[in-house]
């Protein structure tokens, strides 16, 4: 979907009026805005930067920021939630499928409605849905997220390898790379969440491409993930690990392991969230990284690619300070402060923006984004936090010849009609 | 200073005082003195508790503001539950593991220590530092050694092996062993040290007899030692299997129950259907069921080595 | 002191010796220096001594860690915790073993019970009710956590040393004239030494390396104890090990230091008071 430059001009106009109002007003302080708010690790430094421009804009603000490990952040979360002890500023999940996703906590009444607020409006239209649950928008998201391959520049070049866009070109891609004597793709799977991934990556051209409205029909109970392009996707994942596309032991490395090797080379690239660019570049000590999507089809047409709302923010709705709250949420809407925190991510911005798409690491993909071939990260659209549990599992078992791809799925069937 | 001498299990039993005494009753152990500790334990423990195995008959998430009575079907459901069925063996096969394993250790352990006390003091002190050292930090070590880059596999392939030579936290099976290793290597020590002080509470004279007798070892092992430590071996095993039995932060840490459910346990499967699935109420009865297990096994297992104990004496 | 393993040779228990040496020693000396390596190092020879010691991984996992705080935390939990403890329980204890009615002996198998109770089950009710009573985020919801918590054990080890404690000195300071306060405070606390070492021993450590109730009660907040401190941390800089381990090693070593000191009555606490 493209987006809409007027947006963006007003957006920076409104940005401009409002320092000129801060700055004119230097001697009428701004308001101090003190608040608390807790996010997942990943995001920390990004949180602090924006944090940082905040308090430059409402000097003497006092703002608590806390971040937490993504399991450890649901389970406190959640009971702070319950007890009310919750932070001001809460990061939350758009959509649904987790246990601290926005429509399991925003329609229980622990997340502020945020509806009425002015940049609503700008959300881009594939992802209003994953904002609001019953009619309500409850956060703002931050960033998009994209599942893709992140290669190492150098390795592909030495390789002499052409990015791939068609799955007959991808195994081609990972037998060159083979013969290359480097590991096509780093996997960590002894790390739960990256299990997902490839699943992720391969779903929206096996699934999506010829039934759009899948969701829908599962919803309705018509269609199930065993029989669907499901089982395509999981029978093209363990045959990268037959043929010897993935490393030795992918239920052995972890998440970190598998960023290592591509930064150092050992490996050509990983399937992972845009997020973990900046991080790969860490190990690496450089930035020739970039970012091309998965190819989950044969038919160049038809690939789409998981993009999705990666992160957003939400007003607890027993916060004693709203105001404060509020305007940071408004704050975080902002164009420059959401390409901020997307930059410092390795992400794109959730509200699109020209400037953030023109960053050569996701030239590649670029195209995918800008002709709406993104699909919503499946877990959003499951009615449940289990699901998302069994498939992470399930994924293991497959690598260790413990489970059947036909029995895989069932039990997530099973997961997403439990009650 | 010297070692307290440890109280053993064998205690006399208490003077019965008689029931109204004309001086205050029981030396003035005044019922008043009791009452912090009942309700610390009352207040922290118990009505949590009972208020919690409530929610095990509901259907809560954990979040809603609404939640609905069902009676036993939470119980129902465990039961049939294959992933609580899994969890199940996996905790028995964990506390079974690492009893055994630290038992066999601490004592050979402690048999090599009474051997020259003096001059082993370092290796007790050695050997008991890992008890100390928080489970996190022991677990996140030891997740970085046995990763499949990790320093034992490169010493493995040093030696030899393939590259990547045993996947120690991927492979199903293996995951179970690597728990059970990291657990007992950093609680050998308890056993070991038990053991140690039991092994010194047996007579010299004893073993002198034995000498004089021209008893072997293995022979004096069998007759004197290990009989005589069966006060040790009731707490050690009771202690292990107990733990075994509640095993978490390792598990935690070191493989989050996977690969798959290879290594899910009563305790995290209790925990992740609490906070990560967000299934409450269906947590508590798993929790409830588990605390019924955990205290059947302990119990029985105390009553039949207390009787052995008794036997032997 | 002759006993079994003395005819298998000085060989044999030698290379036993080092073995077991080697066990537990070997993981330590990575630990401590694996956390002075940068990245490549460890991937190359993560086996021998640092080649150019990163010590800055030390400053910055300290910082990072905010290791300081949750060192001042976790002391302050201990403390505070173990002072209701070792009052409490063995005062309950005492009370419990001496009365010796059926009344006595049920509250005292009702209390020993609680060892079996994992903690899950009361968990967020625990938790609602100290929200209402404000202490979440405080170290004080920790210490009352504990005092409840390590009861059934604490009782259980007083127990047991004073059933097998002769009355004849209680029955002395009695005659003496003695209130019952008095009986406990002069002469019995006293008597209790060993136990209690024992007890704040046990109590001590648990409390110390305890991790997810603290991590519930005192997430992100600035009395985070050790524990959750150290988890945050790796969680947050996984990818960096020489900085994940050097924060580890600090972590650890307030408990290594105390044990070096203590060595004997920590194992003489661990030895006794459980065979009690």
């Amino acid at each position: 979907m493209s987006y809409q430059v007027p947006m963006s001009r007003r957006s920076a106009v409104f940005a401009v009026a409002l320092s000129a109002l801060v700055a004119g007003g230097a001697s009428a302080a701004a308001p101090k805005h003190d608040f608390s708010v807790f996010t997942v690790s990943s995001d920390k430094a990004a949180l602090e930067a924006v944090v940082a421009k905040f308090v430059e804009r409402y000097p003497g603000s006092k703002v608590r920021v806390n971040a937490a490990d993504a399991d450890q952040y649901q389970t406190t979360m959640r009971v702070q939630l319950t007890s009310g002890t919750a932070p001001d500023v809460i990061f939350t999940w758009p959509g649904n499928g987790n246990s601290l996703a926005l429509a399991q906590v925003g329609p229980a009444g622990y997340l502020s409605d945020l509806s009425s607020r002015p940049w609503v409006k700008r959300i881009p239209d594939k992802y209003r849905q994953v904002t609001q649950s019953q009619g309500k928008t409850y956060i703002v998201p931050m960033t998009e997220t994209l599942i893709g391959a992140v290669f190492n520049r150098d390795v592909i070049e030495k390789a002499g390898v052409a990015i791939p866009k068609t799955w007959t070109e991808f195994l081609g891609t990972c037998e060159k790379l083979k013969a290359a004597g480097v590991t096509p793709i780093a996997l960590g799977n002894a790390t739960p969440w990256v299990t997902q991934l490839v699943d992720y990556a391969l779903v929206p051209s096996t699934v999506y491409a010829s039934q759009p409205d899948f969701d829908e029909r599962m919803a309705a109970g018509k269609a199930k993930f065993a029989g669907s392009g499901w089982t395509d996707a999981m029978n093209k994942y363990l045959d990268l690990n037959r043929r010897g596309c993935f490393n030795k032991n992918p239920l052995g490395t972890s998440f970190e392991e598998s960023l290592q090797m591509v930064g150092t080379g050992k490996a050509a690239m990983v399937i992972q969230v845009s997020g973990i660019i900046n991080q790969v570049r860490t190990f690496a000590g450089h930035d020739r990284f970039a970012m091309f999507a998965v190819p989950g089809a044969d038919d160049a047409a038809k690939v789409l690619i998981p993009a999705a709302a990666g992160s957003g923010y939400a007003v607890n709705a027993k916060s004693k300070r709203s105001a404060a709250a509020l305007a940071f949420v408004d704050f975080l809407a902002e164009e420059e402060t959401m390409n901020l925190y997307a930059k410092r991510i390795g992400s794109l911005p959730a509200f699109p923006s020209a400037t953030a798409l023109d960053d050569p690491t996701f030239a590649p993909i670029r195209p995918f984004v800008e002709s709406g071939k993104g699909v919503p990260f499946m877990d959003q659209r499951w009615p449940n936090a289990k699901v998302q549990q069994v498939h992470f599992a399930v994924v293991q078992e497959l690598f260790s010849g413990a489970t059947s791809v036909g029995d895989a799925l069932g039990r997530m069937d099973a997961a997403y009609t439990a009650k | 200073m010297t070692m307290s001498s440890p109280v053993t299990a064998e205690a006399p039993v208490p003077t019965r005082w008689p029931a109204r005494s004309p001086r205050k009753p029981s030396g003035g152990a005044s019922w008043w003195f009791v009452l912090p500790a009942l309700l610390a334990y009352a207040a922290v423990v118990l009505l949590p508790s009972a208020g919690g195995a409530v929610f095990a008959f509901t259907d809560w998430n954990g979040l809603a503001p609404e939640l609905a009575f069902i009676g036993g079907a939470n119980f129902e459901r465990a039961f049939r539950d294959p992933q609580v069925r899994s969890a199940l063996a996996v905790t028995a096969v964990f506390a079974l593991a690492i009893t055994v394993l630290q038992n066999i250790i601490g004592l050979a352990l402690a048999l090599l220590l009474n051997t020259s006390i003096r001059s082993r003091n370092w290796l007790r002190t050695l050997l008991f530092a890992p008890v100390v050292v928080t489970p996190v930090i022991v677990a996140y070590l030891w997740k970085y050694l046995l990763s499949s880059n990790g320093a034992v596999n490169q010493v493995a392939t040093a030696l030899g092996a393939g590259e990547g030579a045993v996947n120690w936290l991927g492979d199903p099976r293996m995951a179970v062993v690597s728990v059970v290793i990291v657990t007992v290597w950093q609680t050998m020590g308890v056993a070991m040290v038990i053991y140690l002080a039991g092994l010194q509470n047996i007579p010299e004279e004893l073993y002198e007899a034995a000498d004089m007798d021209g008893a072997s070892s293995w022979t004096k092992f069998r007759l004197i030692s290990f009989p005589l430590l069966a006060p040790a071996v009731t707490i050690n095993v009771v202690l292990s299997t107990v733990n075994g039995l509640k095993l978490f932060d390792q598990v935690f840490v070191l493989t989050s129950g996977g690969p798959g459910y290879a290594t899910e346990t009563l305790s995290t499967l209790v925990y992740k259907t609490s906070f990560i699935v967000g299934e409450f109420g269906y947590a508590t009865a798993i929790a409830l069921a588990m605390t019924v297990f955990v205290a059947a096994v302990s119990m029985g297992l105390m009553a039949w080595l207390k009787g052995r104990e008794a036997h032997v004496h | 002191m002759s006993t079994d393993l003395h005819r298998l040779g000085p060989w044999t228990r030698e290379l036993a010796a080092v073995l077991s040496t080697g066990l537990v020693a070997v993981p330590l000396y990575l630990l401590f220096v694996l956390s002075l390596k940068d990245q490549a190092e460890m991937t190359r020879q993560p086996l021998a001594l640092p080649t150019a010691p990163v010590w800055s991984n030390y400053s910055r996992a300290y910082a990072e860690a905010l290791l300081g705080d949750a060192f001042m935390s976790s002391v302050a939990v201990v403390l505070l915790s173990l002072i209701f403890i070792v009052l409490a329980g063995s005062l309950g204890a005492y009370v419990l073993v001496r009365r010796g009615s059926r009344l006595s002996n049920a509250i005292f198998f009702v209390v020993v019970a609680g060892m079996v109770i994992p903690f899950q089950l009361g968990m967020i009710p625990l938790y609602q009710a100290m929200a209402k009573a404000e202490l979440v985020g405080s170290i004080w919801s920790l210490v009352v956590f504990y005092s409840g918590v390590q009861m059934p054990f604490t009782v259980f080890l007083y127990a047991g040393f004073i059933r097998a404690m002769p009355l004849a000195f209680e029955e002395a300071a009695r005659m003496d004239g003695a209130s019952g306060w008095q009986v406990f405070r002069l002469v019995v606390f006293p008597m209790l030494r060993p136990i209690t070492i024992t007890v704040v021993v046990l109590n001590g450590v648990f409390i110390w390396n305890d991790f997810l109730t603290p991590l519930l009660y005192l997430s992100g907040s600035e009395s985070q104890t050790i524990p959750v401190a150290v988890y945050a941390f790796v969680g947050q800089y996984a990818t960096d090990w020489g900085l994940v381990f050097a924060g580890l090693v600090l972590a650890a070593i307030p408990v290594l230091t105390a044990y070096l000191f203590l060595q004997r009555h920590l194992i003489a606490g661990f030895a006794g008071g459980i065979k009690g």
